[in-house]
């Protein structure tokens, strides 16, 4: 069944977003990043640079979104590569690079002092040029959204910030972060249910 | 029966089995209070999608291969504070071995002969110590070391 005849049975609008093809993309990297670590155990610096570039991305935004602020993610997202880099050696490729890596990071934002007290970091956003307030509305929306994911217990916020914003499954969040399946559903049935109430009047459509 | 919230998280989320998921849209179809809870979670997931990160500050890589580039990058922070520790440790004991191994120096006092008698009989202006037996009785030699009860 295609997501258009699903929603036609349901009325629903199902979000369209590629999440499940990014893990996979992901997972098919995991050989080259098995390879890249290999490399780096052995002392070839270039596969730090490959690695750094390949998930920096996703490894900064997940800590961004954790603290709010772009120095101390950045402090985290250094450490984690860091981290990979002294223990490039203990690696084994049994689970896919990036859990490993989510592994880290999750355990520096928890640990991180500065980190636990997320700060509200608000982006501009530019004045329309036919003088809507649709810009102000998106930014109050998304001030929004930032305070109540950031308001949530740390264990909640990770777990969402991995399902939602990273796109992993309950089981990789699971593996990723050490906690149970079970701990996992219930995190994110409570933490999604909170974000329910207090995004109520934010909700499109 | 309904489904459980964590269904509905896992029927957004594309995570149930196709047979599971088919069971569930079935249910939706037919059970107007799931379908509204579902309506919730999917707007409430849609309206997280609203935050996007912005551009983020730009040099990351090369700061990490400098921070890499540094001598102690190889060595964990917690090994570093083992090695002062250890050192800690090694200075105190060769400090305690130290004390414990090398003799001690304890002050030569000379022993001192007692003054002579005759010299404390002329400080009082006598000739002799027997002087003074003549004159104080009472302290002679005999009593020296008497076992007399004191009175």
């Amino acid at each position: 069944m295609t997501d258009d005849a699903e929603s036609a049975s349901t009325g629903i609008q199902y979000d369209t977003e590629p999440r499940l093809l990014a893990i996979d993309s992901r997972d098919s990297d995991s050989l080259a990043d098995a390879d890249l670590m290999r490399r780096l155990a052995a002392g070839e610096m270039s596969a730090l640079t490959q690695i750094v570039n390949r998930h920096q991305q996703r490894i900064r935004s997940l800590a961004y979104r954790f603290t709010g602020r772009w120095d101390v993610a950045d402090d985290i997202a250094q450490e984690a590569f860091l981290r990979v880099y002294r223990f490039a050696n203990r690696y084994k490729p049994t689970a896919a690079f990036s859990t490993w890596l989510y592994r880290i990071v999750t355990n520096l934002c928890l640990d991180s002092r500065k980190a636990r007290r997320p700060v509200q970091l608000i982006e501009t956003t530019p004045a329309s040029d036919d003088g809507s307030d649709q810009p102000l509305i998106d930014q109050e929306k998304l001030a929004a959204v930032q305070r109540e994911v950031q308001a949530l217990p740390e264990r909640q916020r990770i777990a969402v910030l991995l399902h939602r914003f990273e796109g992993l499954s309950h089981e990789q969040i699971a593996t990723a972060t050490g906690w149970g399946s079970g701990a996992v559903e219930s995190l994110l049935v409570r933490a999604y249910e909170q974000l329910r109430q207090r995004l109520r009047m934010w909700r499109d459509g | 029966m309904c489904p459980g919230p964590s269904d509905l998280i896992q029927l957004l989320d594309d995570e149930l089995p196709p047979l599971d998921a088919i069971r569930l849209r079935r249910h939706l179809d037919c059970c107007e209070v799931c379908r509204q809870k579902f309506r919730d979670l999917n707007a409430t997931w849609q309206t997280l999608g609203a935050w996007k990160v912005p551009p983020a500050p730009a040099g990351f890589t090369g700061r990490v291969l400098a921070a890499a580039s540094a001598p102690a990058a190889r060595e964990a922070p917690w090994r570093r504070a083992l090695g002062f520790a250890a050192a800690a440790a090694l200075a105190a004991a060769i400090g305690i071995a130290a004390a414990l191994l090398v003799p001690r120096s304890v002050p030569q006092v000379a022993a001192q002969s007692p003054p002579d008698r005759d010299e404390l009989a002329h400080l009082v202006g006598l000739d002799t110590w027997d002087d003074a037996g003549a004159l104080f009785p009472l302290f002679t030699d005999e009593d020296e070391g008497s076992d007399q009860e004191p009175l």
